[in-house]
């Protein structure tokens, strides 16, 4: 009796003890989205995350066709879908054109009311690449092998070309903007950011568009991709703009204060 | 069967004792009595000073009781009462005490002495004070109680009702506890319950546990099968549930086999039929419909030859519809979709038991057929618990139940609703009972098709439900098992150690294949429009899910100094759960008898599918002190951890403690009162809850999502961080003070029990704002922001009492609830949600009525309105009727009532028993706009009510009731002149019942013979114009329901 009472108990406390064994219970990853801990791995993540960033930028840029002829406002048919650009997840408004929602206007009743959609989705474009550049340059510090180091180096400084593209475009039009280099984690410090004058941003830009001529091929991969030639070329054109601001003034900006001889040394 | 003989006086006492108790036939039982005595006195002069007691036991009114124990004390020699209450009891000693015991009755010892007969009188135990309420993880006296708990024990008046589903039946018992039943749909008239409130603007909702396994379907239960509801309200109760606690948590547990006794056999089956008593009354004549168009385009100065429908297609329909109804059909669709509906339910279960041994089995079958006709429910039940003693220390046992159901229906809410079987497909908006016009020909069976829209000038779309609810047929198939095994060791005395694993299994599979068909045109003879295309395809969804539960527990009681108690638990507790799903269409139906996946072509084809799972980790401890009786304590914490967030914001901790005193118990005030109060408690409770049922299983995870463009004539596959975290997300707190005072009067005849309570819900989930700087890329992520308070009163009052033969008892019970929002982290605009507002307040336009003149409208503020049009007022006098002119009703709940009561009645004189229940709100008012009751109709297809040809103001009809009927007008905004108090008072419940008295039933072997009649929502008065005012949803047109049912209960 005693004894098939002490095996009872013996049974049930193993059991009891295999069914706790479940460390792992509190680690429930979901299945049905990718989850970063699993990505960032190899070599090909990295493209893809690049790939997710360039999906967005690009359409930064794909209708500049609205600024043809220096005009303000360029009669089209249409633009985006309608209600859908503050709705919908970021990416599937700008393939709907909400980035240049401002830029067209049917009749003046809503006079320049969503041009700050351009400024909106510009940050949002530089928000990609800094996960990018974040992301990728996490994996350069755990690789070993040098030739994966240099793809992953091209692919940041492909991000990095990106930034100093939408940072000019921010300039170009917002002046003094705020500058951001890193992935923001909590979303309170995107509150409390203040301009910084195009001087500032003009020298980090520059800064990036070095990094990418060192570390972009000479060549692109693919079609479509950039390599050193569009870093080079992005350079000159940021230096040539500064330079044009320095001889010529800025008159609207008033934080502004052009230099001359800035725009005969650079 | 073991004929007793001479012989059997040598065996032990023992063993003839175990085998009585396994006998269960009564017949056998009978001639067992008779046989025992002849051996007992051929054996009675071979022992010592031992001798046979015989007697009768009766209850206060004289009646014998049948199945009482009488055993000596402290041996397991004893013996059951018989048919009359008689026993006889042999080998008894002088000094031995016999104890008499029954259900409901208290002990009674006597001592032997040298009598041979004791006739013994028992007394029903004083149900208030000994009454036993089941608590988290364990049960406790009701005197003893601190926290706010109500219970219900479930009897034949509560189980007997022809209602579908537990969530149901709680209507109207419980103070504090809001039960709203929106539809009477068969298989989907679930009831939403709340306790004390709305707590928060997530998932209000409080969670269910049965048989100590949390997150169990109330709905699937069989009302047969529960013992008692126990619904814990404030945190000293509910903190045992920790971070799903919250809302409130209502205790489930089902019926065992202890203390049966002899085994018992119940059979029940009631059938019922329902029938709407308020629904639309949906114009019939389309000429008149056609008429009511006119007069709004009319309104709208549309000129006759833009009007859609012309005078020559009304007369027409006019004259011809009375001699040609296939042509020019005046359809009534409530009577061709609408039925009476039935629900039936049959039950057969049996209990019984002993010491060592009890079980309880029970099969169950509903079957409902609802208002609407093709919607058919079908659910079986089957349950079996078991307790067994291995050893004099070691107990195990089983819970097993299983249901299999079968759903038929084309609308997901009745006559409206979700029209997919991937649920999360909104209803694409032409299945609408407002677009059912009169001129459809439902079927011809010569030509053996569905009308479609005849009349020149109607809208095609126009909605032919017959052809809905006989073509679009969705059969949703679930089966469910829940099991769960225990053991139970008490190594020392007072210690027990527990141990029990719980799994619970749902499957269901969803089929939809769609019938082709045609919409005919019986004037030009030809088809028009396609209901379902031929190339309509077949759908199947499966789900199947998991949940597994194991708790170990350690509860110690001990009683030290005699007066001081301790009780201590501790329970380890783990929670998996398990989901998955899988979803397949095709098109291209290969023939229209067919209807699985694979006949169709596999042309177009659509999959999905995907599996989620979450866990939960705790720890709870719970200490309950007890000091003569009168100074109680008690403690409790639980500490949660959910997969659901991430590692390092994990657990949460959930404290409660509470403290009561039994004041009556007072030595300087008993003897002052305890000729009219038994009993006087004060208790206080204050602790936190949480609440996760809101944050998804993935939210705190950091995802990437696809996001890829094409590079170079192919797809370049990317990913994006676009969802962004909140590292700091948890769980929705609440706080609950809770003060209540708990009187037993009168010798248990009058209890009452009141309540004040404060609960405090801090970090409500809501999306929160994202800076203009991150919105480009990132969708906003959830905070917790947002603080409610919900304050109320409960109030509980029970009166019993009996008058010779009449037993009755009135209970009353009383609950009032107020909201503040108190903070909301970011901007809140105008709206009925504001910040130290009551939550989902009443924000109205004031206005004057119908102006009858133009002279009228002039002195009025410029609205742009005509005679008939509803003038409203400039509140704050700008000159302009705007957002700005509404005026907030402080006292005034747009979505919910601020006050429940229920009124329950029963009575019962000799054999007859009636029990009334009355159900009722107060303090919630609305408006009654909804799309059936539009003055600003639109241009076709619009299905009026006969309200809408008598009601419409006109010049002729100045004294009209409604607005003047137009395209577009403001009269259908939201202002006092559509403002209708919701308060109602329904006449719930009213049964009948008659028990045949036992004498005559006894001789079929019969112990209990009941039949009676049951009525559900026999009347309501209320001030509402619209459809019922219990529907949360204004624009469910579900009619109201009443039902009628006849039922028997024999017990063997």
């Amino acid at each position: 009796m005693k004894n098939l009472l002490i095996k009872t108990i013996a049974c049930t406390t193993i059991l009891v003890g295999c069914m706790a064994c479940h460390d792992d219970l509190l680690n429930q990853p979901t299945r049905e989205h990718l989850s970063s801990s699993t990505f960032w791995q190899t070599t090909d993540d990295a493209e893809y995350a690049l790939n997710g960033a360039v999906a967005d930028v690009r359409h930064l840029f794909d209708r500049d066709y609205y600024l043809d002829a220096m005009g303000e406002y360029v009669y089209v048919r249409g633009n985006v879908l309608q209600g859908t650009a503050s709705n919908s997840d970021p990416s599937t408004a700008l393939k709907n054109g909400a980035a240049y929602d401002g830029f067209y206007e049917l009749n003046p009743a809503g006079y320049g009311n969503s041009f700050s959609n351009m400024y909106r989705y510009c940050y949002g474009g530089i928000n990609r690449c800094n996960y990018v550049i974040e992301g990728v340059q996490n994996m350069i510090g755990r690789e070993t092998n040098p030739d994966d180091i240099s793809v992953l180096e091209s692919y940041v400084g492909e991000a990095k070309l990106y930034r100093a593209l939408i940072y000019l475009r921010l300039i170009s039009l917002w002046g003094d903007v705020p500058y951001i280099d890193e992935r923001i984690y909590y979303k309170e410090e995107a509150d409390t950011l203040s301009r910084r004058p195009i001087e500032y941003i003009k020298d980090k830009m520059i800064e990036d568009l070095e990094y990418a001529y060192q570390k972009l091929p000479d060549a692109a991969p693919k079609y479509g991709r950039l390599a050193k030639p569009a870093a080079l070329a992005l350079r000159g054109k940021v230096n040539l703009y500064w330079a044009s601001w320095n001889k010529f003034g800025w008159p609207e900006l008033d934080t502004f204060t052009p230099s001359a001889e800035e725009a005969q040394t650079k | 069967m073991r004929l007793r003989t001479g012989i059997l006086c040598k065996r032990k006492n023992k063993i003839r004792l175990f085998h009585e108790k396994l006998l269960d036939k009564i017949m056998i039982k009978y001639i067992r009595q008779l046989l025992t005595i002849i051996p007992i006195t051929l054996c009675a002069h071979t022992l010592h000073a031992q001798h046979s007691v015989n007697g009768r036991v009766y209850d206060s009114s004289n009646e014998p009781i049948i199945g009482a124990t009488i055993m000596v004390k402290n041996t397991t020699n004893g013996t059951t009462t018989d048919l009359d209450g008689n026993y006889t009891i042999a080998n008894v000693n002088n000094d031995d005490i016999l104890v008499f015991s029954y259900l409901g009755y208290n002990d009674q010892e006597i001592k032997v002495g040298d009598k041979t007969v004791i006739d013994v009188t028992m007394q029903e135990s004083s149900i208030a004070l000994e009454q036993v309420v089941v608590v988290g993880y364990g049960q406790q006296k009701k005197v003893n109680l601190t926290g706010a708990v109500s219970a219900v024990s479930v009897d034949e008046s509560l189980s007997g009702r022809s209602i579908a589903n537990a969530s149901t039946a709680l209507q109207g018992l419980i103070p504090g506890l809001t039960v709203t039943q929106s539809s009477g749909m068969a298989g989907n008239n679930q009831s939403e319950i709340l306790i004390r409130g709305l707590g928060t603007i997530n998932d209000a909702s409080p969670l269910i546990v049965v048989d100590d396994m949390p997150d169990v379907d109330i709905n699937r239960l069989n009302m047969e099968d529960i013992e008692s509801i126990s619904v814990l309200k404030d945190a000293a109760a509910s903190s045992i549930y920790g971070s799903r606690g919250a809302n409130g948590v209502i205790l489930i547990k089902t019926k065992s086999g202890k203390g049966a006794g002899k085994t018992s056999i119940t059979f029940s089956g009631t059938y019922g039929f329902e029938k709407p008593i308020r629904s639309y009354s949906f114009l019939s004549d389309y000429a008149q419909a056609l008429e009511v168009h006119r007069q709004a385009s009319a309104a709208n100065n549309i000129a006759e030859s833009s009007q859609h429908y012309s005078k020559g297609t009304v007369d027409q329909w006019l004259a011809l519809g009375m001699i040609d109804p296939v042509r020019y059909p005046n359809t009534d669709w409530w009577d061709i979709i609408m039925r009476t509906g039935t629900i039936q339910n049959y039950n057969v279960s049996a209990t019984g038991g002993n010491d060592a041994a009890n079980f309880y089995a029970s099969i169950g079958y509903l079957k409902q057929k609802g208002l609407q006709i093709n919607n058919d429910y079908d659910r079986y039940n089957a349950r079996f618990n078991f307790d067994y003693k291995l050893f004099k220390n070691l107990t195990t046992g089983v819970r097993l139940d299983g249901n299999w159901s079968n759903f038929q229906y084309a609308l997901s809410d009745g006559f409206s609703g979700k029209s997919s079987v991937n649920e999360d497909t909104e209803v694409t908006g032409n299945m609408d009972m407002q677009y059912a016009i009169a001129g459809i020909t439902p079927y011809d069976p010569e030509i053996g098709a569905y009308g479609g829209v005849m009349a020149i000038g109607e809208d095609p779309t126009a909605f032919n439900p017959l052809e809905y609810f006989n073509n679009h047929l969705k059969n949703k198939d679930e089966q469910q098992l829940n099991g769960s095994m225990y053991l139970d060791w008490e190594p020392i005395k007072g210690l027990h150690a527990r141990v029990d694993y719980s799994l619970r299994y749902v499957n269901s599979f969803i089929k939809q294949a769609d019938t082709p068909n045609q919409a005919y045109n019986f004037q030009t003879e030809q088809y028009t429009k396609w209901y379902v295309n031929e190339s309509a395809g077949i759908s199947n969804r499966s789900e199947t899910a998991y949940k597994t539960l194991l708790n170990a527990r350690l509860n110690y009681n001990k009683t030290f100094a005699d007066n001081h108690t301790i009780n201590a638990l501790f329970v380890y507790s783990e929670e998996y759960w398990y989901e998955r799903y899988l979803y397949a269409s095709r098109a291209d139906r290969i023939h229209p008898n067919l209807s699985e996946i694979d006949a169709a072509l596999t042309k177009t084809q659509d999959t999905g599918g995907c599996s989620y799972t979450e866990g939960l980790r705790s720890y709870i401890g719970r200490i309950n002190y007890n000091a003569f009786d009168r100074y109680l304590l008690e403690l409790n914490l639980r500490v949660d951890g959910s997969s659901k967030f991430q590692p390092g914001y994990q657990y949460g901790f959930f404290p409660s403690a509470s403290v009561g005193w039994r004041f009556s118990e007072e030595k300087w005030l008993k003897p002052h009162v305890s000729g009219w109060m038994d009993s006087g408690k004060l208790r206080m409770s204050y602790g936190g809850l949480g609440n996760n049922s809101s944050v998804l299983r993935d939210e705190q995870q950091e995802l990437l999502y696809m996001n890829n463009y094409m590079l170079d004539g192919e797809i370049a596959k990317g990913f994006v961080y676009s969802k962004m975290l909140n590292p700091d997300l948890t769980w929705e707190k609440t706080s609950v003070l809770n003060v209540g005072l708990d009187f037993v009067f009168f010798n248990s005849r009058l209890s009452t029990e009141l309540d004040f309570y404060d609960r405090l819900t801090t970090g409500m989930i809501q999306q929160s704002d994202l800076s203009i700087h991150l919105s480009g890329a990132y969708e906003a992520p959830r905070t917790n922001i947002g603080v409610l308070r919900n304050r109320g009163l409960e109030g509980n009052f029970t009166w019993r009492d009996h008058v010779s033969d009449f037993n009755y008892s009135v209970n009353f019970n009383i609950s009032y609830n107020a909201s503040r929002l108190e903070n909301w982290a970011e901007f809140l605009d105008k709206g009925d949600v504001f910040i130290n507002m009551p939550y989902q307040f009443l924000y109205t336009y004031l206005d004057t009525g119908i102006a009858q003149s133009f002279p009228e409208i002039y002195g009025t503020t410029v609205q742009w309105a005509q005679p008939g049009d509803i003038l409203r007022v400039d509140v704050n006098g700008d000159g302009q009727i705007s957002d700005e002119d509404r005026v907030a009703f402080v006292n005034r709940m747009q979505n919910m009532p601020t006050t429940n009561f229920g009124l329950n009645l029963q009575m019962s004189w000799k054999g007859f028993d009636l029990s009334m229940l009355f159900q009722g709100t107060a303090g919630r008012w609305d408006f009654w706009i909804t799309k059936f009751n539009s003055v600003n109709i639109p241009a076709q297809r619009y299905a009026s009510t006969e309200e809408h040809v008598t009601n419409p103001w006109t010049y002729d009809n100045r004294d009209g009731e409604w607005p003047r009927l137009a395209f577009s007008s403001s009269n259908q905004a939201s202002s006092t002149f559509w403002l209708d108090n919701l308060a109602y008072l329904r006449m719930k419940n009213l049964m009948f019942g008659y028990t045949i008295p036992p004498k005559i039933t006894r001789k079929f072997f019969v112990n209990n013979l009941r039949i009676y009649y049951s009525t559900e929502n026999l009347f309501t008065i209320t001030n509402y114009r619209g459809l019922d005012p219990e529907k949360t949803d204004r624009g469910d047109m579900y009619p109201m329901v009443s039902s009628h049912s006849f039922g028997i209960i024999v017990k063997f």
